[in-house]
């Protein structure tokens, strides 16, 4: 199929073609799909995408390196702080500079936080798409007490810009793992209400289980990452493939589902919320009180020349970023590799032969955001 | 069949720089290899041509590759990988779509995220940042010799074994 | 013997225009339009969260363009979402108002001047109300929103109708037609 837009096969009067956004309640943003429907089954599927781009790649190269950090942070902006990290670890390793053990620990707890943070807003959204608004005024004030945490010693609540080259930028508060600990004995007493909500819910029951179901085989060549791939029975997690930061020193699970349907995705998400907790509870006992919290990194950052991929798990799977240095202060080529870029294809796979109302359950177990698809 | 490469191992990755027309068998046997998770697909702008990097993981032992291909500017052809990676298939059209480069066999290579009229590639270094042609702006001479050239066997006394892998 | 002629009313008794009562009465039902576009969406969902609740304020989302009356700009606006979001603007029924979100729809933000971001969604749109930050917070929105309620409802720009901005499409063209001199 290598129409624009989908035209009316001749001869053929019972399918309609429907257009779906970009200004659309459901589509997490400004994503565009052309659909194909022979009463409500859809027959063909087109996703256009683009109206977010924002040339990142471009004004990346025009940045020195500690300017390119803020705009990663406004690529997946749910997730924050998690955008960073493939680029500080990938300067890290091109420049050699040795992170402080207390700094690795911080840089992994913000990132639990966040995933965290990008999880309810996910569990909000995606029982609106479902059409069920409480959940999402559970998620949400949750989701404030993270950003209260994270702005206490980041400075900003959603884009913070708080990695840097060897460790972070300030010290946390002295709060902070206080909050953290409350935090966490409230989350885990929600957590049940949330299981009662969603993944017990039988509306949510008979309109995920068995919907836009995805095989192990197809998940894999498609470059499918994170929860969506694990839901297929993959248990492919960078933080266990290529450990990064403190991801060596706690124990966790990775959560896999058999079933590849948009329940299993629902669930595999709601288990990754469960290890967060755990990883940050060992991370609590682990981190020192004080210490250093930033290695010795060189005033002027300027790598010397050559290429680095370095990838992490973000919220929504293989977070990746290949940098190419010729040795100056600016990179010379930034290419991000957007977790919700490779998730996304599969729309024409699963949305083909489904009903419409489940193609809006299944683009919400996708969990896509717009910033890190079209950069 | 002899393939024109290079091979050297950067961190955890093994790179191949491989000739453009051998760079669909190289594909072929990574294919072969176990290479079954396509991670990205870069183009690049080298200043002598464009450059198109393929990325791969093989998910059982967690080995990385990284396949990359110079083109000239003139003639921007590289064999598409789809078939083999579907993974890589708005990728590809996301480097047709910023560099210009053309994928042969692409199954529906259009412009993604710009729009379909529109006749610039941002990404080549030709243009700044608002996409405007720099005055004076020139190619470099094509690096002799090719990229993908594997270098000379080492002098006897240096000891060590050849690093271009010959793969075959 | 009439009220008019009076000095003494009745207290339950108010005058004015009926022009006065509409203007409250949209003042206090603007119904935004859903329209997430980055970042600030979420902070803009954030708006509409129990803690700052706007929906005590009689704001609520409309899905369609034709029942809204304000169209909140969250996010960078690039030049392939800048013709949808003019025909969005279109179809809204009249009178509507628009507020410009962030640092991005105010003038590009931090992708100011690349290639595919329109330079501030007033190029676009007429715009009533601009908030600065990026994003900003959701308290900042919520400020917005009411001084957009006192605008609709303020005497002196009662009869005001908002700039005529024509359908510019040249705008929305690649770099080199799009009109603008390039900066070297």
């Amino acid at each position: 199929m290598s129409t624009m837009n989908l035209e009316p096969v001749p001869g053929r009067t019972d399918e309609m073609i429907v257009n779906m956004g970009p200004q659309h309640p459901a589509t997490h943003g400004v994503l565009r799909v052309v659909l194909g429907l022979e009463g409500e089954r859809i027959t063909r599927a087109v996703p256009h995408i683009g109206y977010l781009h924002r040339n990142h790649e471009k004004i990346e190269e025009a940045r020195t390196y500690p300017m390119v950090i803020p705009y990663t942070d406004r690529m997946d902006y749910v997730s924050g702080t998690q955008n960073e990290l493939p680029f500080v670890l990938a300067i890290e390793d091109m420049l050699g500079v040795e992170v402080p053990d207390r700094a690795r620990k911080i840089r992994t707890m913000f990132f639990e936080l966040f995933r965290l943070a990008s999880h309810l807003v996910w569990m909000g959204t995606a029982m609106l798409d479902l059409g069920a608004i409480s959940p999402f005024l559970y998620t949400f004030w949750d989701r404030e007490i993270i950003l209260g945490i994270v702005e206490k010693t980041a400075g900003a609540r959603m884009l913070p810009n708080y990695y840097t080259f060897g460790g972070v930028r300030r010290d946390v508060h002295p709060d902070f793992f206080k909050e953290v600990a409350d935090l966490l004995d409230h989350l885990e007493r929600r957590m049940v209400d949330y299981e009662h909500l969603v993944l017990e819910s039988p509306v949510v029951h008979a309109r995920t289980i068995g919907v836009g179901v995805l095989s192990k085989e197809r998940a894999i060549a498609r470059g499918v990452s994170g929860p969506v791939l694990r839901a297929s029975g993959v248990a492919y997690d960078v933080r266990k493939a290529f450990p990064y930061d403190a991801y060596p020193d706690v124990e966790f699970e990775i959560p896999t589902s058999p079933d590849g349907d948009t329940y299993a995705r629902f669930w595999v998400r709601f288990q990754e919320m469960y290890q967060s907790i755990r990883i940050l509870r060992q991370l609590l006992e682990l981190t020192p009180k004080t210490g250093p919290f930033k290695g010795k990194a060189p005033a002027r950052i300027k790598p010397p020349a050559g290429e680095r991929y370095r990838a992490v798990e973000n919220s929504r799977g293989e977070l990746g970023v290949f940098v190419i240095s010729d040795g100056t202060d600016k990179p010379y080529r930034v290419k991000h590799r957007g977790a919700a870029f490779s998730n996304l294809q599969i729309i024409p796979d699963l949305f083909i032969g489904a009903k419409f109302s489940d193609a809006i359950a299944i683009l919400s177990s996708l969990d896509p955001v717009f910033g890190e698809i079209d950069r | 069949m002899e393939l024109r490469l290079k091979q050297e191992r950067l961190f955890d990755e093994d790179i191949y720089t491989v000739h453009p027309e051998d760079y669909r068998a190289l594909c072929e046997k990574l294919k072969a290899d176990g290479f079954d998770f396509p991670r990205a697909v870069s183009g690049i702008d080298t200043g002598y041509g464009l450059r198109v990097t393929l990325h791969l993981t093989r998910l059982h032992d967690r080995a990385k590759v990284t396949v990359r291909t110079d083109v000239r500017y003139e003639n921007p052809v590289v064999a598409s990988v789809t078939d083999l990676w579907p993974g890589v298939e708005w990728y590809e059209r996301e480097a047709y779509d910023m560099l210009g480069v053309r994928f042969s066999g692409h199954p529906d290579l259009r412009r993604i995220l710009l729009e379909d009229e529109w006749e610039l590639h941002p990404l080549l270094k030709r243009y700044d940042t608002g996409g405007y042609p720099i005055p004076g702006w020139e190619p470099k001479a094509w690096p002799d010799p090719d990229p993908w050239t594997p270098p000379p066997p080492p002098e006897p006394e240096a000891g060590e074994a050849g690093e271009g892998g010959e793969a075959s | 013997m009439g009220l008019l002629g009076s000095d003494e009313r009745p207290r339950d008794v108010i005058l004015g225009t009926l022009d006065d009562l509409i203007n409250m009465a949209r003042s206090r039902s603007m119904w935004p339009l859903t329209f997430g576009i980055a970042c600030c969406a979420i902070e803009m969902m954030a708006t509409w969260d129990p803690k700052i609740d706007a929906d005590r304020f009689g704001m609520f989302f409309r899905n369609t363009p034709r029942q809204a009356d304000v169209m909140i700009v969250s996010g960078t606006v690039n030049k392939k979402l800048a013709k949808r979001l003019r025909r969005l603007y279109d179809q809204m029924a009249e009178p509507k108002w628009v507020i410009s979100m962030g640092a991005c729809a105010n003038q590009g933000g931090p992708f100011r001047q690349g290639y595919s971001v329109v330079e501030g969604v007033d190029k676009i749109v007429p715009v009533d109300v601009y908030i600065p930050g990026c994003p900003p917070r959701p308290e900042a929105l919520l400020q917005a929103l009411l001084l957009l309620r006192d605008k609709i409802a303020d005497r002196e720009l009662r009869y005001k109708k908002p700039r005529e901005i024509p359908a510019d499409y040249e705008i929305m063209a690649e770099p080199g037609k799009d009109g603008r001199i390039p900066v070297l």
